[in-house]
């Protein structure tokens, strides 16, 4: 349980190196396959999601047994196990991996770097690897190294990601006391299954921007209609990266003709499609990430997460 | 809460106008406290202690452990707060076990247990290895800082935490010349000497306002009134109630007491009314009728646990203390003496001070856990009664107001407390007097 990550393998926000890395240096380990001296089964049978997924339920509490205290937490620590198994698993198409981004912003609260957000829905041989086939210029990867860079991303980047979104949250999520009104005395609290909450975290705001985000990114995948279709969709693309994209980068798709060309046509035309979902992983993603990012700021505000600087660390009794 | 709000009115412009001040003072109510268990009987409600914690404003103990146990260690990679970490420093001081409750931790089974206990209980079930570092019977902790380095708030906020997971009753020591209980008022009850009539004011901030009469009825839950040391413990002190005692000027019971009771001296008592019919005797200080209870306790019973919040204990227990002045050097000695049972009779002592030199020496060695606030700084070396200090280096220089180091001779940990809510706050000292005493003594 570190703090954070740390060290070189680090993807976290807090990192401090704070410079661009190039790919070879950036995450080591990431698009290599596995280290050395690590365990490596060619022949390892298929992700069993279904089995993660049962072991995922069995560790979370049932909140029909007994009442959750902190159902947001819970609720955040499910979506999270979902997105880490989805990973695990592997991606059936780019799009499928961009939606997948697009939830992984909402549920680490921005603490992923935003260069994270392109480089693994950009890089050729990233793709490959998280969707298990030939992709781009790059071939096809080993099965096994499809797996082990799967798993390199979860460890290095989603874990300390997911880590820091519930240290963030941790403070800011409600603890569910009503049970312990006085007035309500003895009375069993209505059971509040964190499966049933339509909000991640079962924050609205949170919701809110996760929804928004959604459907800015379905819009654009799926292309427009017309032009004004796309300038309508760029007054909303405000509202889902809260004004956290370039005005640049939101008037571009207009006024490059070559873009616009791609962006307005349904026709299921591969360039277009491919320049849609790179326009995506380019753009809108890290400022949905830091839009995100900036939705958990206020949320540390109210938290206010110290780090003691003194041995003994400054533990409320209240 | 909105409680702050209710009068409308600022604490300032309160405190200015003596009508105001003794509504304020008189008016503040506990939510919800009827339905607690003290007052039901009804063990199935929520204690007076969970009552007090809700009303303070302050989390449930239950929760608090939670999240320290997910905080992370200054020092330690990997470790919880140091509260939950070094067990000893804290916990062990505050979460108060007999044989049975290790055994309900140990089995699981935790019938009978306040619900708040209970979720301290379950906690304690997953980490045996707390379980062994915490040690049975009563505790006690001297704190000592600074005036203005938040002793009394800490000291409420202890209360609050004893009263909510421990079946205990705390005692505060009232004293004519300080009432830093007040905030408190709504929970209290307010333990008198039978037969003597008393009448209450409150002494204002400012120095040109009378006196306020206050109606204390009104001011704290209830009034009641004891005979003697061994029955107020007895038949008085109520389970998980907050009392505020006051010393019986007539020290009935005091001296026979102290006699019967073994490995002690008899400690002679004189009250006003027989220094006024005998020209050679002095009355004893009224306060020294606090070394004969605590000594009742320990000695008589009964078995439940009992907090003594002693407030100024540096003044009581001084280390200057001779016998020159009413034997006050052979009453500590005495209590000294008795001490040694006080962790297996369930007594324990919550003393604050100034310094930790004020407190005579013979005391000191026997309490085993101190608290420096901030504003003071730590000792790192040797100490009275408890050889090295663990701490390396000083840490409590530097602390914030509300900020404390807790440490025994074996571990550390830094702590803090909320400010008591506004609502709650009471400017001036409450003093409680018995106007026959000055009648006997000025005849």
């Amino acid at each position: 349980m570190t703090e954070r990550g740390s060290g070189s393998t680090s993807t976290s926000r807090k990192d401090t190196s704070g410079s661009r890395r190039d790919e070879s240096e950036a995450w080591p380990g990431m698009w290599s396959a596995a280290r050395p001296g690590g365990e490596i089964q060619p022949d390892e049978p298929p992700v069993d999601a279904a089995r993660l997924r049962r072991q995922l339920e069995k560790a979370l509490p049932d909140a029909e047994e007994e009442p959750l205290v902190r159902p947001a937490m819970a609720q955040l620590v499910q979506d999270q196990g979902d997105l880490l198994i989805e990973l695990l698993e592997g991606f059936g198409d780019r799009r499928a991996l961009l939606e997948w981004e697009q939830r992984v912003v909402i549920h680490t609260l921005g603490q992923l770097e935003d260069e994270w957000y392109a480089e693994i829905a950009c890089n050729a041989a990233a793709i490959s690897r998280l969707l298990g086939r030939e992709w781009g210029p790059a071939d096809a990867p080993e099965p096994y190294t499809a797996r082990e860079t799967r798993r390199g991303l979860a460890a290095n980047s989603l874990l300390p990601a997911f880590h820091g979104a519930l240290k963030v949250f941790r403070w800011a999520a409600v603890e569910r006391t009503d049970h312990l009104d006085d007035e309500h005395e003895g009375e069993a609290p209505e059971p509040i299954t964190p499966e049933r909450q339509e909000y991640p975290g079962m924050r609205p705001e949170l919701g809110q921007l996760a929804e928004q985000q959604r459907r800015t990114l379905e819009s654009l995948l799926d292309g427009f209609d017309s032009e004004d279709e796309l300038l309508v969709w760029s007054q909303q693309l405000q509202g889902s990266t809260y004004a956290e994209i370039s005005a640049h980068a939101a008037a571009e798709p207009y006024f490059e003709r070559p873009l616009r060309q791609y962006l307005v046509r349904t026709e299921a035309d591969e360039r277009a499609r491919f320049v849609r979902r790179s326009w995506a992983a380019e753009f809108l993603l890290p400022a949905f990430n830091r839009a995100a990012d900036a939705l958990a700021d206020r949320a540390a505000e109210v938290t206010a997460e110290e780090v003691p600087e003194r041995s003994g660390g400054s533990s409320s009794i209240s | 809460m909105s409680k702050t709000t209710e009068s409308g009115r600022s604490l300032l412009e309160e405190a200015r106008d003596p009508d105001l001040l003794r509504e304020r003072l008189e008016s503040r109510t506990a939510d919800n406290l009827e339905h607690t268990e003290q007052e039901t009987g009804d063990p199935r409600n929520h204690t007076l202690g969970e009552n007090l914690v809700r009303n303070l404003g302050m989390r449930r103990w239950g929760n608090v452990l939670k999240d320290l146990e997910a905080a992370d260690h200054p020092g330690i990679e990997g470790a919880s707060d140091p509260l939950i970490e070094h067990p000893r420093a804290f916990l062990d001081h505050l979460i108060k076990l007999t044989p049975l409750d290790k055994i309900r931790i140990e089995s699981g089974d935790h019938e009978g247990v306040s619900r708040e206990r209970r979720a301290v209980f379950s906690w304690l079930e997953e980490h045996p290895e707390i379980v062994q570092d915490m040690r049975l019977g009563g505790t006690d902790w001297f704190a000592y800082g600074p005036k203005g380095s938040g002793k009394s708030t800490m000291a409420i906020s202890m209360v609050a935490r004893d009263l909510e997971i421990n079946p205990t009753a705390v005692v505060w020591r009232g004293s004519s010349a300080r009432s830093e209980w007040l905030p408190l008022a709504p929970w209290a009850t307010v333990v008198l000497p039978q037969g003597l009539k008393y009448e209450a004011v409150l002494d204002p901030p400012a120095d040109d306002m009378d006196s306020i009469p206050i109606d204390l009825e009104r001011t704290v839950r209830k009034i009641v009134r004891y005979e003697d040391p061994i029955q107020l413990n007895h038949d008085v002190l109520e389970e998980g109630g907050f009392h505020v005692v006051y010393p019986d000027p007539r020290f009935r019971g005091c001296s026979e007491l102290t006699e019967r009771a073994d490995e002690i001296p008899e400690l002679e008592h004189v009250s006003a009314w027989e220094a006024a019919e005998d020209p050679d005797l002095e009355p004893t200080p009224m306060e020294f009728w606090w070394f004969a209870w605590a000594i009742s306790k320990i000695e008589y019973g009964p078995p439940m646990f009992v907090t003594w919040t002693c407030d100024e204990a540096g003044n009581l227990m001084p280390e200057h203390a001779s016998n020159e002045y009413h034997g006050h050097h052979r009453r500590i000695s005495a209590l000294r003496n008795k001490y040694v049972d006080a962790r297996r009779n369930n007594f324990s002592l919550n003393g604050i001070g100034h310094e930790l030199e004020d407190l005579h020496h013979l005391l000191r060695k026997k309490i085993r856990w101190r608290i420096t606030l901030n504003g003071m700084d730590n000792p790192t070396g040797q100490t009275v009664g408890m050889g090295e200090a663990p701490m390396p280096r000083n840490y409590t220089g530097d602390l914030q107001l509300g900020e404390a180091l807790s440490w025994n001779k074996q571990q550390f940990c830094q702590f803090s407390w909320s400010d008591t809510p506004e609502w709650l706050k009471v400017p001036g000292q409450l003093q409680i007097r018995f106007p026959e005493v000055q009648e006997v003594r000025s005849a």
